[in-house]
């Protein structure tokens, strides 16, 4: 397989918590196509968050490789990577995804602050990384009325729409996703999950979906469970696979 | 460069939605900077009175004694009395060739708390203060007749005095019941302007005046039975027999050694020259552990100010952890969190400091007249000296560096937490 065409590539790739023996993850092979969805589900608590850190070079592998676009991420240099990741990923979390005293409009450039990069593509793409940041939000249902506003009235839904415009201003090849759904109601996250879905076909953005709610999974063109991809034996080891207490 | 100013804007945009808690802390800091400037700038202001009210003199000539204790008797009217020195030693001092003038000075009246000093014309034309400037009539002359009397400038205005007023000085000084100068009353003939030295703070009559009311009087008492009506006095002999002591100024100022020198060895008397500096030298060397304790006293105050600031921070911290989180998956480097986290506790103490500064020119500008007023204290309003803002920029760093606590936590917590920071 060839690694440029590929958003993201794990190839033997170990983790091993500092101070556990055992292994979260032995993930031998796992990719995400260059523009493609994939939903990825497994079990809370399932080293799922552990494998979108190892692909943010938030983590470093016990061993193996991490590619993402080609890049290996695993051997750049710290800060390389930190200035990799704001070029390269958007992120959503479950929830808390905004910084409470920013407005909405600067909780969506914060990517473009961290990285010239995907400024300059917001640029290319809308005039201006804020112009770029106020057509999103506006595709994602947000109104000007409400951009210069604090975030901490916003419902939790709206919230989630603020990071997906966050995730994805500077068009960044991948987007990754953790759990943005569990905190809404079953009738917005269809809303959420379509727009999310809309809106990274639009930038190009690879989506790399993480849930545990198979109702979604069908929105995906693949589907992989983590426990297809994952020959670490979780059974045996610490279920909390996160020392500082994963909330997954 | 760019991105230092966008994380100083999330720096203030993070302090300015904790304002609450945070304007305590800086409250405190502006508290302990107010304390440690305003040490020192009465420190400074204080030595600066001191040395303005002898810049123009030479020398300070008594019998012989303690330096200190002659300076602050004659110059300043503080402390005890020295013993008193010939007139004919005075006269001999004036006729040195090296010496340029001579102004006699005679104490131990006093009149309403104010210190009568018995001088010459040669006071109004030869004394000068504050490097080169001469005294100024506001009102009137000098003393002519025998009982004129000339007032400093707060005596007038403290006792609401004009000219023609009449007055009544005390034998001796202090607040005790005094004896009363009654029989031979002054009138008001001159009103100094301010200087900003003891001169404001006294009452100027002539030596021979000073004569006229003890011609009556011994050992502190009138002589019972014996008085003599003012228009009498100049029946007596009204030369002085003795004084205080002489301010000299010396024609060259390079022969102050020699000089001194000369008047120590004085055959006929046992004299003293003081330099006016090397004495206050002494007195500053005096106050000098006093000074240190204040001095470490408000730098405590400014570490507890800044432990505050420590722990509001570190409080902070916990909820938002969260927050900065997302600053990394947005692409903030570990390094980033360190820098803002430091901006913000610069911030504050950069707040503190400027609020500090402006309460103690606030305090001066309110305060400063009564100081003035009450302890002959001069605490000007002014820029801060270079001292000053080394004190200021002492507490920045201080500040900057107890920042790095948080920093440094905040650090060590975004590496841990990663993407998965617990909320």
């Amino acid at each position: 397989m060839n690694a440029g065409e590929q958003a993201v590539l794990l190839e033997n790739c170990t983790f091993c918590w500092p101070g556990q023996k055992e292994e979260t993850l032995r993930i031998p092979m796992f990719s995400v196509g260059k523009g493609e969805t994939v939903f990825l589900s497994g079990p809370s608590g399932g080293g799922k968050s552990t494998l979108l850190s190892l692909i943010a070079g938030i983590l470093q592998p016990s061993s193996g490789s991490v590619r993402v676009n080609g890049i290996r991420v695993d051997t750049l240099p710290r800060f390389a990577r930190d200035s990799f990741r704001g070029d390269t990923i958007g992120l959503i979390f479950q929830q808390f995804n905004l910084v409470p005293h920013l407005s909405m409009l600067d909780n969506v450039l914060l990517p473009c602050r961290f990285s010239p990069k995907r400024a300059t593509r917001a640029t290319e793409k809308d005039g201006s990384p804020e112009q770029s940041a106020q057509r999103l939000l506006e595709r994602l249902g947000l109104g000007p009325e409400l951009w210069r506003k604090s975030v901490t009235r916003l419902s939790v839904g709206q919230q989630q729409r603020v990071a997906a415009a966050r995730a994805l201003v500077g068009s960044p090849p991948l987007v990754m996703a953790d759990e943005p759904t569990s905190a809404l109601d079953a009738e917005r996250r269809a809303d959420f999950l379509h727009l999310l879905l809309r809106e990274s076909a639009e930038a190009g953005s690879s989506l790399l979906f993480v849930s545990h709610d198979l109702s979604l999974a069908n929105f995906f063109e693949r589907r992989v469970r983590l426990a297809g991809i994952n020959k670490a034996d979780i059974s045996r080891a610490d279920k909390g696979t996160n020392p500082q207490g994963e909330t997954a | 460069m760019s991105r230092w100013r966008f994380l100083l804007g999330l720096a203030w945009s993070s302090a300015w939605n904790r304002r609450g808690t945070l304007s305590l802390v800086v409250f405190s800091i502006a508290l302990s900077t107010t304390l440690l400037l305003g040490m020192e700038r009465v420190r400074t202001q204080v030595r600066d009175n001191f040395v303005q009210a002898v810049s123009g003199t030479d020398m300070v000539v008594g019998a012989r004694g303690s330096e200190l204790q002659l300076l602050l008797y004659a110059v300043f009217h503080m402390g005890k009395a020295t013993n008193n020195m010939g007139w004919d030693s005075a006269q001999r001092i004036a006729q040195r060739k090296d010496v340029a003038w001579t102004i006699p000075l005679s104490l131990g009246d006093s009149h309403k708390g104010f210190a009568v000093v018995g001088t010459t014309g040669d006071f109004f034309t030869q004394y000068h203060y504050s490097r080169r400037r001469h005294l100024q009539l506001a009102q009137g002359a000098p003393f002519d007749g025998i009982f004129d009397v000339v007032l400093g400038a707060e005596v007038a205005s403290k006792e609401h005095y004009k000219l023609g007023d009449r007055l009544v000085l005390s034998h001796g000084s202090g607040s005790a019941h005094l004896a009363q100068h009654t029989d031979k009353p002054f009138t008001v003939c001159g009103i100094l302007a301010p200087t900003g030295t003891p001169v404001d703070r006294a009452l100027y009559i002539s030596l021979a005046a000073m004569e006229a009311i003890h011609i009556d009087w011994q050992g502190g008492a009138p002589v019972p039975g014996f008085h003599v009506r003012p228009d009498q006095v100049t029946k007596f002999s009204l030369a002085p027999k003795s004084i205080t002591a002489v301010l000299v100024g010396l024609k060259n100022r390079a022969r102050v050694f020699a000089a001194q020198r000369e008047i120590n060895a004085d055959q006929q008397e046992a004299l003293m020259a003081v330099m006016p500096g090397v004495a206050l030298d002494q007195l500053w060397s005096l106050l000098r552990s006093g000074e240190n304790a204040l001095r470490v006293l408000s730098w405590l105050v400014t570490v507890a100010g800044l432990a505050g600031l420590v722990a509001a921070i570190l409080a902070g911290l916990g909820e938002r952890r969260r927050e900065l989180a997302v600053l990394r998956a947005a692409g903030a480097s570990p390094l980033d969190i360190v820098a803002l986290l430091s901006f913000e506790s610069t911030l504050l103490v950069v707040a503190g400091a400027l609020a500090g500064t402006a309460a103690l020119a606030a305090l001066l500008a309110v305060f400063g007249p009564v100081l003035t007023s009450g302890y002959g204290l001069n605490l000007t309003l002014t820029l801060p000296t270079a001292a000053e803002w080394r004190l200021l920029g002492g507490v920045v760093a201080a500040g900057f560096a107890a920042g790095l606590i948080p920093a440094w936590r905040a650090y060590r917590m975004s590496l841990a937490d990663g993407l998965n920071a617990s909320v």
